[in-house]
């Protein structure tokens, strides 16, 4: 199976946690794969695939390993050990928080330097922006502190996706992670084939892809 | 051997470390009675029948000696698994040997032989770098041998992995002294005395490792001692809840000083996310199992570790070789995304320790008032410059003398065949065909004796601890449970966490 690690990055109170438990606990999954704690989880979901063959869309599943990282200012020098290596990243604001969104375009700034991101990059880290806590906002726009425009238009202008959600509602949640895994799957496989073409870049690919599946049967932590 | 014994001899801190390796194969009981007799037989050359002929003697003894031999299950007996982090682990180290041993498998026996007493006899000091590529090269040569010789070749793919995953630990095994920082920089420094060099250079990455290691130690010591849990934000604690927390924090230190008894990165591995484990129950048992997440771990892994020096006076965790010792010697095919998640969690937390300085103190933890702070800092590192001085004053006799009667003392407690181990592992010669002085059988009957008492003492232990933590349950209900999951400490907690 093909799998992606997927990095969590925002402030303690926005809420980057709860996204990530909606996620996991609302998707069907007879093997739970997390045997330590919270902090680490991953997550299998099925992508249709009909572009080879439109008449008989085959079934993918593909795998999140989504690695959490301590939101608390103080331990954001540790980011770069978990953010290292991602396929993937989610940085999550807070609707409601005027300076939320601010320390989250720290956050896409200090990954744009740091990871590949360019959009002609094979191996690119691929960001999706996430407002979270739609929920507080409901009819009575007046909690809103984070215009819905002003996030887009960064999101665009700076190539990544981009949703506003409700963990506590389970609004948008799933959307996130079928976008990103699309987007990573499309990706993986223009990689795949301009390997087989022989022109692809001979440098390491991705290791995540390459690793065996936590599946694996003789893995000691199933 | 005491803690006190330990922290007197700085300079010579390699040396003691080895000797707790030594004590500690005795004690090390914790996960089935199994483990001891694997370690033994491993340890001792795999084609030695008689050693194994008494490995199985021993086992079947306590088999039937064992006090509660109903309550523990077959897996507990049979298997080797040393730490496991869940019930149906697969690691099988034990038949591995088996099938090393298979005359088919000679060429795989000799060729791994070969590799292993090369190393051993090398007079070259490589660096952590060239240690890797030279074991992942024999590795991956190795594993191609799989699929010629009998009777690898015609294992399943879950057999082979495990024969892979085995060798790793058979092979750190017998290298673990050139391999593991501490322990190479002291077989350095005997070979330099040895040949009476000075000015023989030991690798950088080792050395720096060591370095690392020893100040991280002192920052453990120093701010371990009056860093609180608010200082690192961390979600409120009641003073309820800190007792309670306390009582965690001393089967997080066990399970991590388990690892310094382990020698395959393997086993350190799952030390180390069993203490993990350990914080998540703590966390779970304060607020439920929602929304928990490395916002609570990543406060709480530090402060555990900070306050290793509550409960221990010794320096002889070695953290940080550990860690590289693991991410350096455990096969990438092996070390999975949960695991490398914690691994790497573990090294942030040791490197925000690490990078505690008075300069930076106050960007790094919260703290309302900076100079009551740091008037308690002062304070604690007066206290323990005290106690070093003090210590400092024990005369070399004194020293001299402890050390004789300690060495007494161990050396009856000793089994023959242990030191036969432990000098076959540190001598180049260890393929030699010299054979191991055979036990008598009235020290066999000795030894089983001591694991027993070692078992129960163990068993004992844990009990205290559960009762601590879990002060609602019966004993009974308590002991129950704790045999259910194979005396696994971390799996039981879990398992009384559901209860509650």
């Amino acid at each position: 199976m093909i799998q992606f690690k997927l990095v969590l990055l925002g402030d303690s109170s926005v809420g980057k946690s709860s996204i990530v438990t909606r996620f996991v606990k609302d998707q069907f999954d007879e093997n739970k794969e997390s045997t330590i704690g919270a902090a680490f989880l991953s997550q299998t979901i099925k992508l249709v695939d009909n572009q080879e063959n439109p008449d008989s869309p085959e079934e993918v599943p593909i795998k999140f390993e989504i690695w959490d990282t301590a939101g608390q200012e103080r331990y954001k020098a540790l980011a770069p050990m978990y953010y290292r290596n991602s396929n993937a990243a989610i940085i999550v604001y807070d609707i409601t928080d005027d300076k939320s969104l601010s320390k989250a375009i720290k956050w896409v700034n200090e990954l744009k330097e740091r990871l590949p991101t360019d959009l002609n990059d094979p191996n690119r880290c691929i960001i999706s922006l996430v407002g979270n806590k739609l929920d507080l906002v409901g009819d009575d726009e007046s909690n809103r502190k984070i215009s819905t425009q002003e996030a887009r238009d960064f999101s665009i202008d700076n190539g990544l996706l981009f949703h506003e959600v409700s963990a506590k509602n389970n609004i948008g949640i799933k959307d996130i992670f079928q976008e990103l895994g699309e987007t990573l799957y499309n990706q993986h496989k223009e990689k795949q084939k301009s390997k087989s073409m022989g022109r692809a870049d001979s440098s390491k690919g991705n290791i995540e892809l390459n690793r065996p599946s936590t599946n694996d049967s003789t893995s000691c932590c199933n | 051997m005491s803690f006190q014994e330990h922290f007197d001899s700085d300079s010579e801190y390699a040396d003691d470390n080895i000797n707790e390796f030594e004590v500690d194969k005795n004690d090390d009981q914790h996960n089935g009675v199994g483990e001891k007799d694997v370690e033994t037989a491993e340890v001792s050359q795999a084609e030695d029948e008689y050693k194994l002929t008494e490995f199985n003697e021993k086992e079947k003894s306590l088999e039937t000696g064992e006090t509660h031999k109903n309550l523990v299950n077959d897996s507990d007996i049979s298997s080797p698994q040393p730490p496991s982090i869940e019930e149906k682990d697969t690691f099988d180290f034990k038949s591995f040997l088996g099938y090393l041993k298979d005359p088919r498998a000679e060429p795989i026996l000799k060729y791994t032989r070969s590799f292993i007493s090369q190393i051993l006899k090398s007079e070259r000091f490589y660096n952590l770098k060239e240690q890797q590529k030279l074991l992942e090269d024999f590795e991956k040569f190795i594993h191609k041998k799989f699929s010629i010789y009998e009777p690898f070749k015609s294992m399943d793919d879950e057999k082979l992995a495990n024969a892979k995953d085995c060798m790793e630990k058979l092979l750190t095994n017998k290298l673990y002294v050139k391999l593991f920082s501490p322990l190479y920089y002291k077989s350095f420094k005997k070979f330099c005395t040895v040949r009476e060099m000075d000015d023989a250079s030991f690798p950088n990455d080792h050395a720096d490792i060591i370095a690392n290691d020893k100040s991280m130690w002192e920052k453990v010591m120093e701010y371990g001692g009056v860093i609180s849990l608010k200082n690192l934000e961390t979600e409120e604690t009641s003073e309820e809840n800190i007792i309670l927390l306390n009582k965690f924090l001393k089967v997080f230190n066990r399970e991590l000083f388990k690892m310094g008894k382990f020698r395959s990165p393997r086993d350190k591995l799952v030390c180390l996310l069993n203490s993990c484990k350990i914080i998540f129950s703590f966390l779970k048992k304060r607020q439920g199992d929602t929304s928990l997440s490395a916002d609570d771990f990543m406060p709480l892994l530090i402060y555990s570790i900070l306050k290793i020096s509550n409960n221990v006076d010794t320096e002889n965790y070695w953290l940080l070789s550990s860690m590289t010792y693991i991410e350096t010697f455990r096969q990438s095919e092996f070390l999975r995304g949960e695991e490398s998640y914690y691994l790497m969690s573990f090294q942030g937390a040791l490197q925000f320790i690490l990078e505690l300085d008075e300069d930076n103190l106050f960007t790094k933890i919260k703290v309302d008032d900076e100079n009551q702070f740091k008037n308690a800092l002062d304070e604690r590192k007066g206290y323990l410059v005290a106690k070093k001085i003090e210590k400092e004053e024990l005369t070399k006799e004194e020293l001299y003398k402890k050390r004789k009667e300690q060495e007494k003392s161990m050396q009856e407690q000793k089994n023959n065949e242990e030191e036969g181990l432990l000098s076959s592992l540190l001598s180049t010669n260890w393929f030699g065909s010299k054979q191991q002085p055979k036990s008598t059988a009235s020290n066999k009957t000795q030894e089983q004796k001591e694991i027993k008492k070692q078992i129960l003492d163990k068993e004992k232990e844990d009990m205290e601890s559960l009762k601590e933590m879990f002060p609602q349950f019966d004993d009974s209900i308590l002991k129950d449970v704790y045999y259910t999951k194979t005396k696994n400490i971390p799996l039981t907690i879990e398992s009384l966490l559901e209860l509650v």
